[in-house]
């Protein structure tokens, strides 16, 4: 499994990671009211019937540029699709933050042990107070089959996408050996990652709550072990997905997420962009903060409506611009 | 034990067992000073937002504020007195056998997929 990933990182890179993001979005898709686990039973069977196969089928065969454009046309038409449900959702601020933090902490920031230990401590604090909120997700997982014109046309999109969407087939043009089987490994990382996100949003169904502040240390936690984790970047990749799409699903459908959140997140990736850039990694520190300027205007509750706030949020992003943007050497 | 305390603007209602499908609980109206509310119509809505959603109606609280009510089906729901609606958890005496039994089918197709996808004749030129 390791070497597979590893195997993934080495053709895919950065470009393989943002697959990973249409993947999750994509995963938002599956019409969990509608069909319960009866619809992700669907996606399964379109998926290794005809997802993974077909997928198999375009690496090994050269085809024309014209279909390989018309194909990046219409995988960023879903991709596209599926954040406008996002948006539609209420959710696109929250996931942005997110998922900028977990990026930012990620690849910046090396913790020291104290900060490591502090966030560990959280991290099983909020493992505690997940446990005590725990409903078993039962309601929104039953299969319920008898519905199934409400969820047919979402299953069979997402299976026969979710392959090619997590492989990168949006980006023809770095392909890897057409003789590897990982789009069955995307595949399976997808199938689970909608297992996972189906259990996520059937405890929410059932506790219908708004998630505890304390959930949001169980990502924070992970990234900063991820974080301190050294060189093993089949490990890091593993857990950077895992965890971006805990904080995917935590705030899956979700619109009550604390205002707060929404302000404390951005500052993980301006922090780890200001950090690369004092390492000289400018392309990586300028796009962590980019997406943390992209997560403070999204997240962000409101225009600052005080003299006193506007000026706040002008100085941290000219801080962190300034930080990280001007460059002296390049990676 | 009182399982919950579920307040809204003019009316709580309290439960006790906490309800399970199946079983016998006691729900309570009261106002907020703890004065029972008699002659209230509760009503249940199982898997609410769902698409096998059932609404029904429960009864009438007595003159003690208190209704009789064994829960008839499991999970979410939300009780409805008057206008006011309140979200409840019903639990299960045993997880659903169709649900695990799709969970067991999905994972060992994961497992399958993965193990193909990631077996070592996959990374032969």
């Amino acid at each position: 499994m390791w070497s597979a990933l590893r195997g993934w990182t080495h053709h895919r890179g950065w470009p393989g990671f943002l697959a990973f993001t249409v993947l999750a979005c994509l995963v938002v898709g599956i019409r969990w009211e509608a069909g319960g686990l009866a619809a992700l039973v669907l996606t399964a069977a379109v998926l290794g019937l005809v997802g993974i196969p077909l997928a198999m089928e375009e690496w090994k065969t050269s085809l024309p540029d014209s279909v390989l454009q018309a194909q990046s046309v219409w995988t960023a038409s879903l991709t596209a699709a599926a954040l406008a449900q996002l948006v539609h959702q209420g959710t696109t601020s929250a996931i942005l933050a997110g998922t900028a933090t977990v990026i930012g902490l990620t690849t910046g920031i090396r913790a020291p042990r104290l900060v490591g230990w502090t966030v560990a401590a959280a991290f099983v604090g909020g493992i505690t107070q997940a446990a005590a909120d725990f409903h078993p997700p039962w309601t929104l997982l039953e299969p319920r089959w008898n519905d199934l014109a409400a969820f047919f046309p979402s299953a069979i999109g997402v299976g026969l996408t979710l392959a090619g969407a997590g492989w990168g087939m949006w980006r023809p043009e770095r392909r890897p050996p057409a003789a590897l089987r990982l789009p069955w490994l995307t595949g399976a990382l997808g199938l689970f990652a909608l297992l996972f996100a189906g259990c996520m949003a059937g405890i929410r169904f059932e506790s219908s709550s708004s998630p505890s502040p304390w959930t949001a240390l169980l990502i924070v936690g992970p990234a900063t072990w991820v974080s301190q984790s050294g060189e093993r970047f089949g490990t890091r990749l593993f857990l950077i997905v895992f965890a971006l799409c805990t904080g995917l699903f935590v705030w899956a459908g979700d619109s009550l997420t604390p205002w707060w959140w929404a302000v404390f997140l951005p500052l993980g990736p301006i922090l780890s962009g200001v950090a690369l850039a004092l390492r000289h990694r400018k392309p990586l520190g300028a796009l962590a903060a980019t997406l943390g300027f992209v997560a403070l205007i999204g997240g962000w509750p409101g225009i600052p409506t005080t003299p006193v706030a506007g000026a706040l949020l002008v100085i941290l992003l000219f801080v962190a611009f300034t930080l990280v943007l001007p460059s002296r050497r390049t990676t | 034990m009182l399982w919950a305390t579920l307040a809204w603007a003019t009316d709580i209602i309290q439960l006790e067992p906490p309800p399970v499908i199946g079983q016998e609980s006691t729900l309570s109206v009261t106002d907020a000073d703890g004065l029972p509310r008699a002659g209230r119509t509760v009503r249940i809505t199982y898997r609410k937002r769902l698409s096998t959603t059932e609404d029904r109606a429960i009864g009438l609280t007595d003159g003690a504020g208190q209704l009789r009510w064994t829960p008839e089906a499991a999970g979410a729901a939300e009780l409805a007195v008057n206008n006011d609606r309140t979200p409840i958890s019903i639990g299960w005496r045993f997880p659903p056998a169709a649900t695990l039994l799709h969970l067991s089918i999905l994972s060992l197709a994961g497992a399958l997929f993965a193990v193909w996808g990631s077996s070592r004749r996959s990374w032969s030129p």
